[in-house]
């Protein structure tokens, strides 16, 4: 009697389904044909194979991590937080789906960064600082006369 | 420390008024940038992140001469908890300030902090409908450090950050709203319906473990990515003043339909106001609620005005009460909770 679809009354039911109304779940076991006249087919596929992928990952050594900052696919899932710039290409076929998800989009649009100049300019004061910082008075002179000559030239 | 002030020092944003003010009490514009080539700071150890605070500081300290600095982990946790409730510190920076640090303005319309789990969050704060003018600010901002840090970019996800959910532009703009007609006239959930169609979250300002009936809500744009900067100023610019005037027709449908007991909760608002000897902090929130609509509509009594009004759902949190009228146990609170209201209203009781 278990294994009857519940819908059709006739097949037997191969598909276990949860159907989540406000808040209420419902158990029900349904037959091929009326889970997939119903589309639960697709939905459940997509999930198994989501899952599947995520668990591959997941799985032991061979896990995803980023050569950047060391952060696995994983501990990404449970922070939500990434840990570098290269963890966007690392992780970047479940980041589209994620974002996705969340913007319906995958894809920047706008303004970018300012000119390459003051891209370059900025990268090289804060390579300042931090020969500063290190006390390498000589890089940071040499850093020094760069800005100065870049942004003579931009100017 | 922070010094102990009555009347209490409240941030610009709070005690300016600005366009729609009834509704509206502030529009923000939040930018979230991280450097290029390193980290960011969710991944770095305390001494990599103080070290990074540092270098950050020496540069912004140039470009930022109106802010002050704090290392905001030497300040006191009562202090951080007083600038959070004031919209002034982010509250990322409350339970883990190890290595972060903030630039604040001394009228607290903006700030600047370093090391939270992105390198740099930034915000432009303004009283009332103003989307223009933050943004405009926040930019202003940006531009000045684009000059002298190197921001992390791909042509692909936009401007990088530790949440995929801000990546992109990296901006979101944001509104503290005051809308008891909308939610007296049981629109509340059609409106935040499709607040989240157009793409913009809703959450109480309360603290949401108080479930008081709260007409206080901030309402921030979720889509970064996808959307380029003049489409989320416009979708946030339209939404806004489609719901101040939503939340203006629900106050003239309820005060026509049910003006007695709109009263009736007001009046009953002033009389535990004047008499109460204790508050505790989610009535203090729920008489906030009715009194702020009564300054704005002009109700009663005229017993408040709306500035005072709106400064009442500050003064009455933990931190600010307790900067403004010294520390306390329960009791003690919930009593100088009920002296400083009263104090705040221009009828004696």
């Amino acid at each position: 009697m278990n294994n009857i679809c519940q819908l059709c009354k006739k097949n037997n039911a191969e598909i276990k389904c949860v159907i989540v109304v406000d808040g209420v779940r419902t158990e029900k076991r349904v037959c091929q044909e009326c889970a997939r006249k119903a589309g639960i087919v697709e939905q459940n596929k997509m999930n198994r194979k989501r899952t599947r992928d995520i668990i591959t990952r997941t799985d032991s050594e061979n896990e995803l991590f980023c050569p950047g900052c060391k952060l696995t696919y994983s501990l990404f899932l449970k922070t939500g937080l990434l840990g570098c710039s290269q963890c966007y290409s690392t992780f970047s076929a479940a980041l589209t789906d994620i974002l996705k998800g969340i913007h319906s989009a995958s894809y920047h649009k706008g303004r970018g960064l300012g000119e390459e100049n003051t891209f370059d300019v900025a990268q090289l004061k804060w390579k300042l600082s931090e020969a500063v910082r290190q006390e390498d008075f000589e890089s940071a002179a040499r850093l020094r006369d760069e800005i100065k000559l870049i942004e003579k030239e931009s100017n | 420390m922070i010094e102990k002030s009555y009347p209490p020092n409240l941030p610009s944003w709070i005690s300016d008024g600005g366009e729609n003010f009834e509704v509206v009490i502030s529009t923000e514009a939040l930018y979230v940038r991280n450097l290029a080539d390193r980290p960011f700071p969710n991944t770095l150890d305390r001494e990599e992140r103080e070290i990074s605070r540092r270098q950050m500081t020496e540069i912004l300290g140039r470009i930022l001469p109106d802010y002050r600095f704090l290392e905001t982990d030497r300040m006191e946790e009562q202090d951080r908890k007083y600038l959070a409730e004031r919209g002034s510190l982010p509250e990322e920076l409350l339970p883990r300030p190890q290595g972060t640090g903030l630039f604040l303005t001394e009228i607290e319309n903006s700030w600047v902090a370093l090391n939270t789990s992105d390198h740099l969050r930034f915000r432009f704060v303004m009283p009332g409908t103003d989307v223009e003018t933050v943004y405009r600010k926040a930019r202003d901002l940006e531009e000045k450090m684009e000059q002298s840090l190197p921001f992390a970019y791909s042509e692909r996800f936009g401007f990088l950050t530790s949440r995929p959910t801000e990546c992109g532009t990296g901006l979101m703009i944001g509104f503290i709203v005051h809308i008891p007609g909308i939610v007296y006239s049981n629109n509340f959930s059609k409106l935040r319906d499709s607040l989240l169609k157009a793409g913009l979250t809703l959450k109480p300002f309360a603290d949401p473990s108080i479930s008081s009936e709260g007409h206080l809500f901030w309402i921030r744009s979720a889509h970064t990515l996808g959307l380029d900067e003049e489409e989320i100023l416009e979708t946030s610019r339209d939404m806004i003043y489609e719901l101040v005037e939503m939340e203006f027709k629900a106050r003239d449908a309820i005060m026509s339909k049910a003006r007695y007991q709109v009263e009736d909760k007001i009046l009953r608002g002033i009389g535990i106001l004047t008499h109460a000897r204790m508050i505790a902090r989610q009535e203090g929130y729920a008489l906030a609620n009715a009194l702020r609509l009564d300054a704005a509509e002009g109700i009663t009594l005229d017993a408040i005005d709306l500035i005072s009004a709106t400064e009442l759902f500050l003064v009455g949190k933990p931190a600010h009460l307790t900067a403004i009228v010294g520390e306390g146990n329960q009791l003690q609170m919930d009593t100088n909770r009920a002296e400083l209201f009263r104090d705040y209203l221009k009828i004696e009781g």
